[in-house]
């Protein structure tokens, strides 16, 4: 690990640091402080956050969607890249799924200075709360390169931190910390690891930052092993309280914006940890713990059950787990793993997840080709129960079917009305027009105009009486065939709505 | 009676039979209709509301109901204790933190218990196996159930009312997790429902018909089928249903204007109603006080108070109050001993409320010793299935031995 590590931890520090923008603090930032301390008292630690994932409801007849290979390759990208868009789909159909998965893999080096500077142009204020989510969320919707967002999702749920404990006031370490995650997303365990306990948005989240010698503070040392490496039972609370010694000194700068050693406040007595005994700082517990068997199969587990479904049996993880051994826990070597897996690709893959919210914005907004300033797709997704920067609690965001509920379900189906209909929330003032047109090639029946968006939304898996449901409400009147060209619009948008409100349009 | 399967068909049927003008009233209309109708299903069910209050991050008992008369309390908490002055005194040795004064009023109505020292063995010090512990009860895990589920499951068998589960927030609580129990979760009855679907009314018809049919024809045998299926009928349903009930009560007390009370203030208009309401799930977040403790949580504690005596009040007025029952609960309590950082890490056992005219007021079960201490940390003395155990049998009339996997014994006289 040596000097890779510190030289690519150094890169991070140096950037992280220009990226800091000063705040001018100012009138409106306490309002947004009171307004979102409010808030985020009751989201931290919500109902529910259980810690173990939430299996999917058992069942049922295995699908046999994923024999086809167009289906194949639209769950690849829905998966990794938010949506399969008709131009991907074009772009990659007839490809080795495996090329495929090369490709994807490779789009993070791609050229994104044009996303920059759009970005730029937003007029969002990154020293505010509500913007930097709306800046996300937009940058996911411009970007050449989706997975390498969709990557930064993923660390921002494992790794999490959260706006709750950091302040409104220091927003913008969370766009540090976010900028770590996009500058390492594809980088090994141990680096991010030993990046983000020196990540003051981290270090505030977990009480990293107030641990001193004699009086450690447990927070981060129990997070690290529990829902960072290694899972509740893998260990001890005296390699609790060991570990949390070792982390004393990690510290924050006076105007607690960065990260300081203080060495006068480090615990520089013998700790024993999980077997080991020596004057152990926080890297040499990183060190330790990815020694640990477990840790392998713990890192597989969170990077499966986030891309592929939950609770995989252990036949399926072993061989994605000794990948993560091999390369020395390298996300870019088990993404690879992953993705390639034919358990990846096995009938209770399909559909196996229910959208997050940001995933059902996102993927959404870049299919319509709707690109705004974020704003309204990150109300829509509060209401869809996902703030950014705001995870409920240090488990990141639990999933599943707690993503269904009666609330969230409204704040779906009119977020696809508001998107589709070119107004209402969804529409922010920079928001280009939904491209609804680019989903049709000039259907002449009501049949086929459903067929062809059913394809650009749910791989054509629709059954035949929600077909039938489809063409009903095209055809209401007088038929489809029938319409004048604005009503046609009309009900073409409708039917577009409708589909991404639909039960399978929910699950990835 | 009409279960909750044929409901949702029966309630499909309608729409597929109606006009496109008329058809999702009055599906809803036609179902509550069937339903009303059944005078016996009705009188079957027992009228009580248990409202489950959860304060969230672990909140610090020792500062909440505080053994002030305890060398060793003051001796723990050199900055974070409260002094015995301030403290307002249920007995001789425990009071209510000063920020609890709305609670103190309850107390002298008799209304206000307090369960001393409840836990578990062998505790987990991690939010999320704790708070899975205290949800699932401790035997419905593997079923990914809540320790409330099987009694709202049972409800369910009986008659089908999305409200017989209602949870304040964009979630559902996993207490009530149930693949037949309901989903409804609102955060307030302000912009739950449809906004506009499309610019034309007659189109938006259109769409909605499309979209329930779209949710009917959804293949049951999918993954998340059930839940998917449940949560557009029950949002139609409730929508109409939580609306109705904000319009129809408007509190005899001011409530203040904060998360808890506003959302106690939602389940005291849905009882107003005169909905089925059995089970009310609400949170309080934000206890998780790894530092700088005292500010953080007067501020919830007094939020805290402020609102369950509004909420006692407003049911009172309504001629309700020996109907509802609160309880609240943590995932634990914190450290005996205070932390440099002038917080308190994961603890242990702690007291917890239990408040209504059901309730007989009191100092329940023994206080923990702050010298016989497990690492730091209070020993429990009432299993938090005893109180469980006793809500569900002598509360909701439900049993709870397979529910918590064990008999546990029930709190003698803390339901009057």
């Amino acid at each position: 690990m040596g000097n890779g590590v510190r030289v690519s931890r150094r890169r991070f520090l140096r950037g992280a640091t220009a990226g800091v923008l000063l705040t001018a603090g100012g009138a409106s930032a306490a309002v947004v402080m009171r307004e979102r301390g409010g808030e985020a008292r009751t989201a931290v630690l919500r109902p529910g956050a259980p810690s173990v994932a939430t299996p999917a409801p058992a069942a049922t007849a295995p699908s046999t969607a994923l024999r086809d290979p167009d289906v194949r390759l639209r769950h690849l990208l829905r998966r990794t890249t938010f949506v399969a868009l008709p131009a991907d789909v074009r772009h990659f159909s007839g490809q080795p799924l495996d090329s495929v998965v090369d490709q994807l893999l490779g789009q993070a080096a791609a050229d994104d200075t044009l996303t920059e500077s759009a970005l730029a142009g937003l007029g969002l204020d990154l020293t505010k709360p509500a913007d930097i989510v709306s800046w996300w969320l937009a940058r996911m919707v411009l970007t050449p390169r989706p997975m390498l967002e969709r990557m930064t999702l993923f660390w921002h749920g494992l790794l999490t931190s959260g706006i709750a404990k950091t302040g409104a006031r220091r927003a913008s370490l969370l766009l540090d910390q976010n900028r770590l995650f996009r500058a390492h997303a594809f980088d090994t365990l141990d680096v991010l690891l030993k990046s983000v306990v020196r990540d003051p948005a981290m270090m505030l989240w977990l009480d990293l930052a107030t641990s001193k010698v004699g009086h450690a503070n447990e927070n981060y040392a129990r997070e690290l092993m529990e829902m960072f490496t290694l899972g509740a039972g893998n260990y001890s609370e005296q390699d609790v309280r060991e570990s949390a010694r070792a982390h004393t000194g990690y510290a924050l700068s006076a105007r607690g914006t960065q990260f300081v050693f203080r060495p006068a406040q480090h615990d520089n007595g013998p700790k024993t940890f999980l077997g080991q005994t020596g004057n152990l700082d926080a890297d040499a517990i990183v060190d330790i713990i990815l020694k640990q068997p477990v840790a392998a199969e713990h890192f597989a587990r969170k990077v499966f059950e986030s891309f592929a479904y939950a609770a995989p049996g252990a036949a399926t993880l072993a061989p994605i787990a000794a990948v993560a051994r091999s390369s020395g826990f390298s996300l870019r070597a088990v993404m690879r793993a992953v993705l390639t897996s034919d358990a990846f690709y096995a009938p209770q893959a399909y559909r196996a997840q229910v959208k997050s919210p940001t995933e059902y914005v996102v993927g959404a907004a870049r299919l319509l080709g709707v690109q705004g300033n974020g704003r309204g797709l990150a109300q829509a997704s509060r209401l869809m129960g996902q703030v950014l920067f705001n995870p409920p609690d240090v488990s990141g965001w639990p999933g599943g079917r707690t993503w269904i509920g009666t609330s969230t379900w409204f704040a779906r189906v009119n977020f696809a009305a508001a998107l589709v209909n070119g107004g209402g929330r969804a529409r922010a003032r920079t928001a280009q027009a939904p491209n609804v047109a680019s989903l049709f090639a000039s259907p002449a029946s009501a049949q086929e105009a459903v067929g062809q968006a059913a394809l650009a939304t749910v791989d054509g898996q629709l059954s035949a009486p929600s077909r039938a449901a489809l063409a009903a409400y095209l055809d209401d009147g007088a038929g489809f065939a029938t319409l004048a060209a604005d009503q046609r619009d009309a009900r073409l948008r409708g039917l577009v709505a409708l589909l991404l409100s639909s039960p399978e349009y929910q699950l990835a | 009676m009409i279960g909750r399967r044929d409901f949702v068909k029966k309630g499909v049927a309608l729409v597929t039979l109606g006009t496109a003008q008329a058809m999702v009233p009055a599906v809803f209309k036609g179902a509550f209709a069937i339903r009303a109708s059944d005078a016996d299903a009705a009188a079957a069910l027992p009228a009580k509301t248990l409202v489950v209050l959860q304060l969230a991050g672990g909140n610090d008992g020792l500062n909440t109901l505080v053994p002030y008369r305890d060398p060793a309390y003051a001796a723990a908490r050199p900055t974070l204790g409260v002094a015995a002055k301030d403290v307002l005194a249920l007995d001789e040795a425990v009071g209510l933190h000063p920020k609890l004064s709305g609670l103190k009023t309850l107390w002298g109505g008799k209304k206000l218990a307090v369960v001393q020292g409840v836990g578990y063995d062998q505790p987990s010090f991690s939010h999320f196996q704790s708070m899975l512990i205290w949800q699932n009860g401790g035997a419905r895990a593997a079923a990914g159930e809540g320790w409330l589920s099987d009694y709202l499951s049972r409800l369910e068998s009986e008659e089908h009312d999305p409200l017989h589960g209602f949870n304040v927030g964009q979630f559902v609580a996993p207490e009530l997790y149930s693949t037949k129990a309901p989903t409804v979760a609102a955060p307030s009855a302000d912009a739950y429902g449809f906004q506009q679907l499309a610019p034309d009314a007659a189109d938006a018809r259109l769409r909605q018909t499309a979209l329930l049919r779209m949710y009917e024809q959804f293949p049951k045998d999918t993954p998340y089928a059930a839940l998917l299926e449940t949560t557009e009928a029950d949002a139609v349903s409730s929508q109409t249903s939580l609306t109705a009930a904000v319009a129809a009560h408007t509190p005899a007390v001011q409530y203040p204007n904060t998360s808890i009370a506003n959302g106690l203030k939602l389940i005291a208009q849905v009882v107003a109603s005169g909905a089925k309401l059995r089970v009310a799930h609400v949170t309080l977040g934000g206890f998780d006080t790894h530092s700088a403790q005292r500010p953080e949580q007067e501020q919830l504690l007094g939020e805290l108070g402020d609102a369950l005596a509004a909420f006692y009040a407003d049911l009172q007025a309504l001629g309700k109050a020996g109907d509802v029952l609160t309880m609240t609960w943590s995932e634990f309590g914190r450290r005996v001993q205070e932390n440099a950082s002038a917080g308190t890490d994961h603890g242990t056992a702690a007291p917890l409320f239990v408040i209504g005219g059901g309730v007989r007021g009191g100092v329940y079960g023994r206080a923990p010793s702050l010298t016989d201490l497990d690492n730091g940390n209070l020993k429990f003395t009432t299993d938090f299935r005893s109180v469980y155990a006793t809500l569900l049998e002598r509360w909701c009339g439900a049993p709870s031995q397979d529910v918590l996997g064990a008999r546990y014994p029930l709190i003698d006289g803390l339901i009057a």
